[in-house]
């Protein structure tokens, strides 16, 4: 959701346009952080699909990158079971994905398009099926909006729609809407700040993803799953870093072909780079 | 995309990569108008203009007499040596009308520069001089304080608000923390219930705290940039409640402030001798 590592460090890109009021340079600045997280999860799952039902083990790290002039984010992550590793379909995932953002609407309501490709390998497979690829590709697109509700003192609501179509493993599209808001409040010390937040998401998807078996008959596409998630997060900033630690209360609502409803709890600490 | 808009430390990320990006650097330092909790305020449009990177410390709710407190104008001038910005943007004097007061703890000091109603007194009449005055002698201090501590460094950006209304109306915060009416309790306490009256004394004490903030740019030219506001909002449209624009109200305060930045700061930064 919206204030996810990933998505958090998703996007960067510079976008340049000539200014109306001023042959002073207008320019859109998107999120170039360079971060890195790690976190442990009660259980690791992936688009509501289940790599372990059990501790996992969640990473990444976020640069920016031009290629070669294009302004991309590039996106490592990995999934890697720490208990008992699935019997059945995937269990481990690593991945590695470049964004680019068109920005629509600068602040203070953004809005926003991003292109992304992905890379996803999964160097464990259960049973063992030389019929199924370790690793697959996807191409994505997403929009971001953002609104607020002054009358209700509601500063901004987050909206994000994702579309990720998969052209190599399942040729299978997953599309997600989903919406978040936040409260929260601030220390001011003299050392550094300190910020305390509650953030709220839901979010609803629709897919035609197989999900942990693999193979078999293509579903229909319809309903995937239904996700309500509760992050409660610290972040402190230093002179040169801002750290952030995040304890997500989550449950997903899925469709009878990804498994049971299920709940988790992850806990994720993040650096950024200022 | 975007953080928590709200987030000091998501504003300090933002203020990062528009350094990165090149742009011209800001200091802002202020009240609720330039960090209002419920929506976009003047300095989150500036920010959208894409021409500055803006370092903020701005509180909703602070005072100018906690602004220019020795220990944060220590902070804002450390930070002022390191980035070198273009210009400091402060607002500032708003809510030190409005503390606390003893000897009425449900009104706010504004209870103190009114005057029992009297229907042969004008606006001006009933606005008790002694605490006015001395509350604008503060204020003017407070100011002198801070560009003293921080005119060296850059021009400083003030401005003296537009004319306040005694609507009644409340600020809501996250969709149920309230706060205010700042003004109307006061003016009925005083028995000043005509709103003709109303924002006649509004318009005076208004009036007043902006000759103190034109008197200072007079005085200090090569460090002080006074932004007129008055008149800018229409009051029966552009007014949240009694203290706040509303969203698009700020927006027309921010085309002012981007066109004295663009237009009035590179003025005053030739006059300045090299420092």
């Amino acid at each position: 959701m919206t204030v996810s590592f990933g998505a958090r460090l998703a996007l960067a890109l510079t976008w340049l346009a000539a200014g109306p009021l001023s042959a002073q340079k207008r320019v859109l600045v998107p999120d170039d952080s360079v971060g890195a997280m790690v976190g442990v999860a009660s259980r690791l799952l992936w688009r509501d699909v289940t790599l372990t039902d059990a501790l996992g083990l969640q990473s990444g790290v976020a640069f920016p990158v031009r290629f070669p002039r294009l302004p991309l984010q590039v996106e490592l992550g990995g999934w890697t079971a720490l208990a008992k590793r699935s019997s059945r379909g995937f269990t481990d995932q690593y991945s590695a994905s470049a964004h680019y953002q068109w920005i629509l609407v600068n602040r203070p309501h953004p809005n926003s398009i991003v292109f992304g490709y992905a890379e996803y390998w999964n160097p464990v497979i259960r049973p063992p099926n030389p019929r199924t690829r370790s690793n697959t590709r996807e191409l994505t697109v997403s929009g971001l909006f953002d609104i607020g509700i002054p009358q209700q003192g509601i500063r901004t609501i987050h909206f994000q729609l994702d579309a990720a179509r998969d052209v190599a493993r399942e040729n299978a599209t997953w599309m997600r809407g989903g919406a978040s808001a936040s409260i929260g409040t601030t220390i001011q010390r003299m050392n550094g700040d300190y910020s305390l937040a509650a953030i709220f998401g839901a979010a609803v998807s629709a897919s035609d993803f197989r999900g942990p078996r693999i193979l078999g008959p293509r579903p229909g596409f319809g309903f995937h799953s239904a996700d309500v998630e509760l992050d409660l997060q610290i972040r402190a900033r230093k002179s040169a870093f801002d750290a952030t630690t995040t304890l997500r209360l989550a449950a997903a609502f899925r469709a009878t072909r990804l498994g049971a409803n299920v709940g988790w709890v992850a806990l994720r600490q993040s650096l950024l780079l200022l | 995309m975007s953080g928590e808009a709200w987030d000091p430390i998501e504003r300090d990320r933002r203020y990062a990569s528009c350094k990165r990006a090149g742009l011209a650097r800001l200091i802002s330092e202020g009240d609720s108008w330039f960090d209002y909790p419920p929506h976009p305020n003047i300095i989150d449009f500036l920010d959208g203009e894409g021409f500055w990177a803006i370092k903020r410390f701005e509180k909703s709710g602070d005072t100018l007499e906690n602004i220019a407190s020795a220990a944060n104008l220590s902070r804002l001038a450390g930070t002022a040596q390191k980035e070198k910005p273009q210009a400091i943007l402060l607002s500032a004097g708003g809510n030190d009308l409005f503390t606390d007061i003893p000897e009425k703890p449900n009104l706010r000091w504004i209870w103190r520069a009114l005057t029992p109603f009297d229907p042969a007194k004008t606006a001006a009449e009933h606005v008790d001089r002694l605490p006015w005055d001395e509350k604008k002698t503060e204020l003017r201090q407070g100011f002198i304080r801070v560009i003293a501590a921080l005119g060296n460094y850059a021009p400083i950006l003030i401005h003296g608000y537009d004319y306040l209304t005694a609507s009644g109306e409340m600020a809501l915060y996250d969709g149920f923390r309230a706060a205010g009416p700042w003004i109307l309790p006061s003016m009925r306490d005083r028995g000043i219930n005509d709103p003709d009256m109303q924002t006649a004394i509004l318009g005076v004490l208004i009036d007043e705290v902006n000759e103190v903030l034109g008197a200072l740019e007079n005085t200090y030219p090569e460090s002080v940039i006074y932004v007129d506001l008055r008149g800018s909002l229409l009051p029966a449209r552009d007014w949240m409640n009694e203290i706040h624009p509303t969203e698009d109200g700020f927006h027309k305060i921010e085309e002012i402030f981007r066109d004295a930045l663009l237009h009035r700061l590179p003025e005053v930064q030739r006059r300045r001798p090299t420092r």
